[in-house]
């Protein structure tokens, strides 16, 4: 296990210093080549950047941490509670199709996540805005929290920071505000982490050990929660790299839709103004957290769920 | 993972539980697609949101008077100008008192140091706050500030500025909205504390009626109202200027109760709105921008070194269909129509057929470079609606164009370089005249990169004699039938030679809530946020009338401050009964006169 935890840190530490060439690459690609100076001019510019020193924003005249400090908070808590609530209705409704795969009910469930996956995740934003925020007036349109509201800035969470300010205006009004990003942000995790559990329930739901505890007449619940979720987590924790590859790249777009003060909305900005500092700390830092969730995962599912005790389930 | 799952689904409980926040009418939230960059005034253009910024965070040494366009005093009164007219004297108000902001509490009233503080730091290079000339963009002229020969403190409360020739505009630099007042003691402040000296331009420490509360770049400025400033406070509680990039959401938010006022409205939204105005529920205020849009062209390329064929594309324009198309027919012309033509472009002499048809021959050997440039400060759209209708009205005469866009700081290369055939600018300007800088030859011999008299005119066309005209119209003493006499000839030259076209001065739309009253418009296009109030009792009926809640008391003695007088309010706050009634309302604002003068040849010529 050791073993495989050091390689993972070594592909980790190898990829970084790919990212770092392709980053220094950009930042000097418009300045004059100068051999000599390269190798030493690389090793300050990657050492500035592991020290949180990102230089200056072109735009603002600031450094470019202070705005990193306001904006990625608002865009990991909106990845944070869309992946939570994904995998968990994926997962509960997928355990119970896979269960019971000749349900008509179930099968319509499928056909719907299938459609709104279907659809580009802007596309959805847009028209979920117009059902509930312009026709049903139950959801505000865009924002994190009403502009009326004043919330100091702590960490950057939104959802941290009025939670901390104890005003209950505050925390309505960011509750009200969360709720339609992330659903909307949810689709499409929900029906891959759906597909993926649906699948694995079935094929588990053959096997003889399963078979034995349906004779034993255990209600499917139990089956579900004893049986079935543990033993197709080691199977979906590998896909959920991909998963939140993809959640990461729509949450820049959603963000946009709703005009969510997130990294999004930053990038944006910054390509707009062409500030070429933000939008070297921003590709650095949401890729350096991608690659150390995605080794996490690995690391998770090796020492939790080691080879030897899986189900292979070859989904 | 239980606690988790707990916590999402209450969210998703809590939130559709209890739909979108009730109407507050504690606070205005206005949308506006403008760019927030700064808080201070002095690092924006003259433009619409510099003015509404400057009305309601600061304060001018001197102002003028939005509608006979006198000047008027601001938090100083000018006392004595010297026979040489070089030396102005202020004498400041001593009542004057500073917001504070975070940790700074200002301990002492506005004083002479402030007023050559906010000055100082804009042409005196050893001022720890200084930028070069470029980064104070509503300063379209480099003498207005190297003229400044020093400005001394005769006592606390009295300011001299002494210049080294005299200026006819001087008086208009510090009139103008973007030339405000900031705390000497805040800049002190922020070195103490070795902060960025940067933090003077976006932490806003200021005299007017609203004081800031948090500002995000780029995002929002919160305001608050100033209790202790000297004139009637606000009756708002909460001021938000919120950007708010797409134009769709802007008009869904007012209905969400999101935008209590939005700005600029899209074409195919109009008759939505106007069907909610019909019912009382949207107000429409439009507004003269000082946002004058140019066609310029680089008359040292061949095929437009030729005047007939500069005069053939401007023939082919029909302005008033591109100010039907891009403006809803509410943009003014920079220059009027002769009496008894259709096209304003119609110059005094007819070019021969043969000329014509040889310039339309030339035109359409190579197809031409169109260019238009977003502009940060809005309006980057119409130049696109506007080259877009260039291109059609140019094919119609069988020429082929393309249309190339670019960034604005790109552009303005492309611009300074000459690498260009065609252009559509878009110029803020308070000076006399928005054209003459177009225009202006070459003046000093330094060539440098603040000499923006020279830098302005990209079209490489220089007139001598249409320059003295512009020249001389700067004297103020002439009288108004030697004026009109130059316009005349003015206006003759630039129609003969066309090295520009004079398209118009775009308009600003607002849209307000049905129920928000006392909204003005400054002589910028922006809005005075000062005596706004909702009015829920009578949406509908009490439009027009000075509401009882409005103080009758007025200006309380300086006329800058815009006293809450039920003429005032009249205005702009009369919901129009139909569709056409905007417009008077608009022209009635729009006496403000500074972009007035600015349309000096239209006078002349209608």
């Amino acid at each position: 296990m050791l073993k495989f935890i050091a390689r993972r840190i070594l592909i980790l530490l190898f990829v970084f210093f790919v990212l770092t060439i392709i980053l220094f690459w950009m930042h000097i690609r418009l300045t004059e080549f100068d051999a000599e100076r390269l190798v030493r001019d690389y090793l300050y510019f990657t050492g500035s950047i592991v020290r949180g020193n990102f230089g200056i924003s072109t735009g603002s005249k600031l450094p470019v941490i202070y705005e990193l400090k306001m904006y990625l908070p608002s865009t990991l808590e909106l990845i944070f509670f869309s992946f939570v609530l994904s995998f968990a209705v994926g997962t509960v409704t997928g355990i119970a199709a896979g269960l019971n795969h000749h349900s008509v009910f179930l099968k319509g469930v499928t056909a719907v996540l299938r459609l709104t996956t279907s659809f580009p995740v802007f596309w959805l934003g847009q028209m979920m805005i117009t059902i509930f925020a312009v026709e049903l007036k139950l959801v505000p349109t865009s924002g994190n929290i009403s502009l009326f509201c004043e919330v100091p800035l702590v960490t950057g969470s939104i959802f941290i920071d009025s939670l901390l300010t104890m005003d209950p205006e505050n925390i309505k009004s960011m509750l009200n505000h969360l709720v339609l990003p992330v659903i909307v942000l949810s689709f499409m995790p929900a029906t891959q982490f759906y597909l993926l559990a649906r699948r694995a329930s079935f094929t588990i739901s053959e096997m003889d050990f399963i078979r034995m505890a349906i004779s034993r007449g255990q209600s499917q619940f139990f089956l579900a929660r004893k049986h079935i979720f543990l033993n197709i987590i080691p199977s979906i924790l590998p896909k959920i790299k991909i998963i939140l590859c993809n959640l990461f790249s729509a949450t820049i777009l959603v963000e946009v839709v709703f005009e969510w003060p997130g990294t999004g909305i930053w990038i944006s900005t910054a390509v707009e103004h062409s500030d070429n500092a933000v939008l070297e700390t921003a590709i650095f830092v949401l890729a350096i957290i991608f690659l150390l969730t995605n080794t996490l995962i690995d690391i998770m599912g090796e020492v939790f769920f080691p080879e030897k005790r899986r189900i292979n389930l070859n989904i | 993972m239980r606690f988790l799952l707990f916590i999402t689904f209450l969210i998703l409980l809590n939130g559709f539980m209890h739909g979108a926040a009730a109407a507050e009418h504690e606070g205005v939230i206005y949308c506006s697609e403008h760019a927030l960059p700064y808080m201070n005034p002095q690092r924006y253009q003259y433009s619409p949101i510099a003015s509404t910024l400057a009305k309601a965070v600061y304060e001018r040494l001197i102002g003028r008077d939005n509608k006979t366009g006198e000047i008027v005093p601001g938090v100083g009164k000018l006392t004595r100008l010297s026979r040489d007219q070089v030396e102005y004297t202020f004498v400041l108000d001593k009542t004057v008192k500073f917001h504070s902001y975070g940790s700074f509490t200002p301990t002492r009233e506005l004083q002479a140091d402030d007023v050559i503080f906010s000055f100082n730091r804009m042409r005196d290079p050893g001022n720890p706050f200084y930028e070069p000339f470029e980064n104070f963009p509503y300063i379209t002229r480099t003498e207005t500030l190297s003229n400044i020969k020093d400005i001394v403190a005769i006592s606390p409360h009295v300011v001299r500025f002494i210049l080294k020739e005299p200026d006819p505009d001087f008086l208009d630099f510090l009139a103008i909205d973007n030339s405000v007042i900031l705390s000497k003691e805040y800049a002190d402040y922020i070195l103490a504390h070795n902060l960025p000296p940067e933090y003077i331009d976006y932490n806003a420490v200021g005299t007017g009626p609203f004081q800031e509360s948090s500002f995000i770049r780029e995002r929002y400025v919160k305001l608050k109202p100033f209790p202790e400033y000297r004139f009637d406070k606000p009756m708002i509680k909460k001021l938000v200027i919120n950007r708010s990039w797409k134009i769709n959401k802007r008009l869904s938010q007012m209905f969400t109760n999101e935008c209590h006022i939005i700005s600029n409205p899209s074409a195919s939204q109009l008759t939505f709105i106007e069907q909610h105005r019909d019912r009382k529920e949207l107000n429409i205020f439009n507004r003269k921008t000082v946002n004058a849009t140019f066609i310029i062209f680089n008359t040292r390329k061949d095929v437009l070194r030729n005047r007939h064929t500069r005069r053939t594309i401007a023939d082919a324009i029909n302005i008033r269909d591109l100010n039907e198309a891009v403006y809803f027919g509410l943009g003014h012309y920079i220059i009027g129509a002769r009496a008894g033509t259709n096209n304003i472009f119609t110059p005094d002499t007819e070019p021969s057929s043969e000329e014509k048809l040889a310039s339309v021959l030339e035109l359409r050997r190579t197809p031409l470079r169109i260019s238009v440039f977003e502009s940060e400060n809005g309006g980057g759209n119409y130049q696109i609606k506007i080259a877009e209708i260039l291109k059609s009205d140019l094919e119609s005469i069988g020429v082929k164009s393309e249309i190339h866009k670019y960034r604005t700081d790109t552009g303005l290369r492309k611009l300074r370089s000459g690498n260009f055939d065609v252009a559509i600018i878009n110029v803020y300007s308070n000076l006399e005249s928005v054209i003459a800088p177009l225009l202006a030859c070459r003046k000093t011999v330094r060539r440098r990169q603040s000499d923006t008299e020279f830098m302005n005119n990209f079209t490489g066309w220089c007139n001598v004699y249409f320059d003295n005209i512009m020249t001389s119209l700067k004297n103020r003493r002439l009288s108004d039938h030697e004026k009109m006499s130059l316009y005349l000839n003015a206006r003759h030259i630039l129609l003969e030679e066309m090295p520009l076209i004079p398209l118009l001065y775009s308009s600003n739309r607002y849209v307000a809530l049905g129920n928000l009253k006392g909204l003005r418009t400054t002589a910028a296009g922006g809005l005075d946020f000062r005596n706004v109030y909702f009015d829920d009792d009578k949406p509908a009926e009490s439009a027009g009338t000075a509401p009882a809640k409005t103080p009758a008391v007025s200006g309380s003695g300086t006329p800058e401050n815009p006293g809450r007088t039920a003429k005032v309010q009249k205005d702009v706050s009369a919901p129009a009964p139909d569709k056409d009634s905007t417009a008077p309302a608009s022209d009635k604002d729009s006496t403000a006169p500074a972009p007035d003068r600015n349309r000096a040849p239209a006078k002349g010529g209608s």
